[in-house]
């Protein structure tokens, strides 16, 4: 499986894909850093992206930084040979938490973006199923919420609140431990 | 939609991507975010979140089965198969326990293959600690006695996990040691491991009865010396709780193997039937009461630092969860399996139906969940059906310290 499998990277490493945003705008990418997306990969699997992938969801901002996550991972998947290093040995090990706290590194930085852009980040990554960046950007947002009371969430959110005031209290009754 | 220039971001997520970012909140969150408005209560549903890894032998082998509280088979992201571990070091899989988001399994590598002047070499198994949701995972280095492995007579037969991720990223893992004495097998020590240090420290028992609860005559609190394990654990509130029975009492040691104490439980004539659990931010207890009809007794220890426990759901009567048809006079044991942690439901395997069923205590009312027919039974004091809570934890690497024993796994 491994050593058939790097042959075929290899191969897909020089074939370039062409990303077409909502906006009409063309982005040239590796095959590697497409297929981070599922969705794209089904796409290649079909044989169906000669003259370019229309992604008519995705605007041309967005979908510069999708691109810029996908590469930075798909150079993280391949220099991981492998699952897993917990077993490795120690200089391996070295390598592979530097990378890793690099990666972390890049991560954070991806996520400093008004919260509109996440949002259109989270949509993007769920339309092109990329699990890492829909589990990076949905747990940016769960992080932000978590702490906060229901009137701030209807603040930050701008949520009308339509529950009766019995009906509210009656939740606060029930859910009284998680205000403790 | 009074003030069309100024869009909610809610409005252009749709409601299965809310789900997507609420599945990542704990537990206490997302209960406070109920009342936030009409369309978060309805997405919020309680049903979403609970899922159960179980013990499974099918065909003769065992293995861990997954299903949710709805009844499906699988949920988005979490490899449920644990396929993410390495076979080639975790030929055999045992699930040991379940906390927060985190599984603690004992794996065992295969024999060491005959080489030309070598031997094959059976190995140790070892503890594995993984996040399900995210694929990580670790190996412990070993403590001072090796993991047993379905081997009767091992003095290590179990272990538990703590795991809190509202207070910390570190997790400790319990290794319960286990000493024959007049064919019983109490509890002697407990090795516990924490992922700060990445060390185990082995503590000997010293379960004592709380000070506030009854005192001997010389006012020492009466120890328990020859407690055994009845099958149920939970951790909850930074410490590690057993149902022990000789007599039955629910043992708690902290992850610093500082704290020891017991906490009685009360008790209706049906002995060693105990389970323990917790919910909404309490412990709970439930009893098998065998006055008159048999039935369950659902008991909150109010106040987690006295002994004091509040009847909270009076009774539930057999007929009331089986049905009256077949087995009308006894309980077979407590089927109770799990507590919903955020709602009055509990868990509960129906051995005869082979069916994993729900109980609302507040609309009293019965849900089946599913037939499942291949549920392993693990012998502890009885034959159990074990099925663990998960519940999906989507963020953050596993926090632990590599630490150099690892390499004397020599794997």
């Amino acid at each position: 499986m491994a050593s058939a499998g790097s042959g075929d990277e290899k191969a897909a490493a020089a074939a370039m894909i062409t990303l077409i945003s909502s906006d009409n705008e063309k982005f040239e990418v590796t095959e590697a850093t497409a297929t981070l997306s599922q969705t794209i990969r089904h796409m290649i699997e079909d044989g169906c992206t000669d003259g370019g992938v229309p992604l008519p969801n995705v605007t041309s901002k967005i979908l510069a930084r999708v691109i810029e996550y996908c590469k930075k991972h798909a150079t993280a998947a391949a220099g991981e040979e492998g699952s897993s290093s917990s077993f490795s040995d120690a200089a391996f090990l070295e390598v592979d938490r530097a990378f890793l706290e690099e990666l972390e590194e890049f991560d954070d930085a991806f996520l400093e973006v008004d919260r509109a852009t996440l949002f259109d980040l989270i949509l993007a990554a769920n339309y092109l199923d990329i699990k890492g960046l829909l589990n990076l950007t949905c747990q940016k947002v769960a992080d932000s919420v978590k702490g906060k009371t229901p009137e701030q969430i209807r603040e930050m959110y701008n949520i009308v609140n339509d529950l009766t005031p019995e009906e509210e209290a009656e939740i606060r009754r029930e859910t009284q431990w998680a205000f403790e | 939609m009074e003030d069309a220039t100024e869009r909610p971001p809610e409005a252009y997520l749709p409601d299965d991507l809310i789900v997507e970012i609420l599945s990542r909140l704990p537990a206490k969150s997302l209960c406070r975010f109920k009342c936030v408005s009409k369309s978060w209560h309805a997405l919020v549903d309680p049903a979403r979140r609970a899922c159960f890894f179980f013990l499974r032998r099918r065909d003769g082998i065992r293995s861990q089965g997954f299903v949710t509280a709805k009844g499906d088979d699988g949920l988005p992201l979490v490899d449920s198969a644990l396929s993410f571990l390495p076979s080639s070091t975790c030929s055999k899989i045992s699930l040991l326990d379940s906390c927060n988001g985190l599984l603690l399994l004992r794996c065992k590598p295969p024999a060491i293959a005959a080489g030309a002047t070598v031997p094959p070499r059976p190995r140790p198994g070892f503890y594995v600690v993984c996040n399900p949701a995210t694929g990580d995972w670790v190996a412990l280095p070993q403590p001072s006695l090796a993991p047993g492995f379905d081997d009767f007579y091992t003095k290590t037969r179990t272990a538990a996990l703590g795991f809190d991720p509202s207070v910390s990223s570190h997790f400790h893992v319990f290794q319960i040691e286990e000493e024959e004495r007049m064919y019983n097998y109490f509890v002697d020590a407990v090795e516990i491991y924490s992922s700060e240090t990445g060390t185990w420290a082995r503590k000997f028992t010293i379960w004592t009865e709380h000070p506030r609860g009854a005192r001997s005559p010389n006012n020492t609190p009466p120890t328990h010396p020859w407690l055994y394990m009845t099958g149920h654990k939970t951790y909850f509130n930074g410490f590690l709780h057993l149902t022990m029975c000789d007599p039955d009492v629910i043992a708690m040691v902290d992850t610093e193997g500082q704290a020891w104490r017991t906490i009685a439980v009360p008790s209706n004539g049906f002995d060693r039937s105990g389970f323990v659990g917790h919910s909404q931010g309490h412990l709970v207890y439930v009893d098998v009461r065998m006055k008159r009809v048999p039935a369950l007794a659902i008991y909150v220890l109010e106040d987690h630092s006295r002994d004091r426990w509040t009847l909270r759901h009076k009774v539930i009567k057999r007929a009331d969860l089986f049905g009256l048809e077949k087995f009308p006079d006894c309980f077979d044991g407590n089927p109770v399996v799990a507590f919903h942690p955020t709602c009055d439901v509990f868990f509960f395997y129906d051995q005869k139906g082979k069916r994993l069923m729900s109980y609302d205590m507040k609309a009293k009312r019965v849900h089946v969940i599913r037939a499942l027919e291949d549920v392993a039974v693990v012998y502890v004091d009885e034959f159990y059906p074990f099925f663990y809570l998960y519940v999906p934890l989507y963020s953050g690497k596993l926090d632990h310290r590599m630490s150099t024993s690892q390499a004397e796994i020599g794997l």
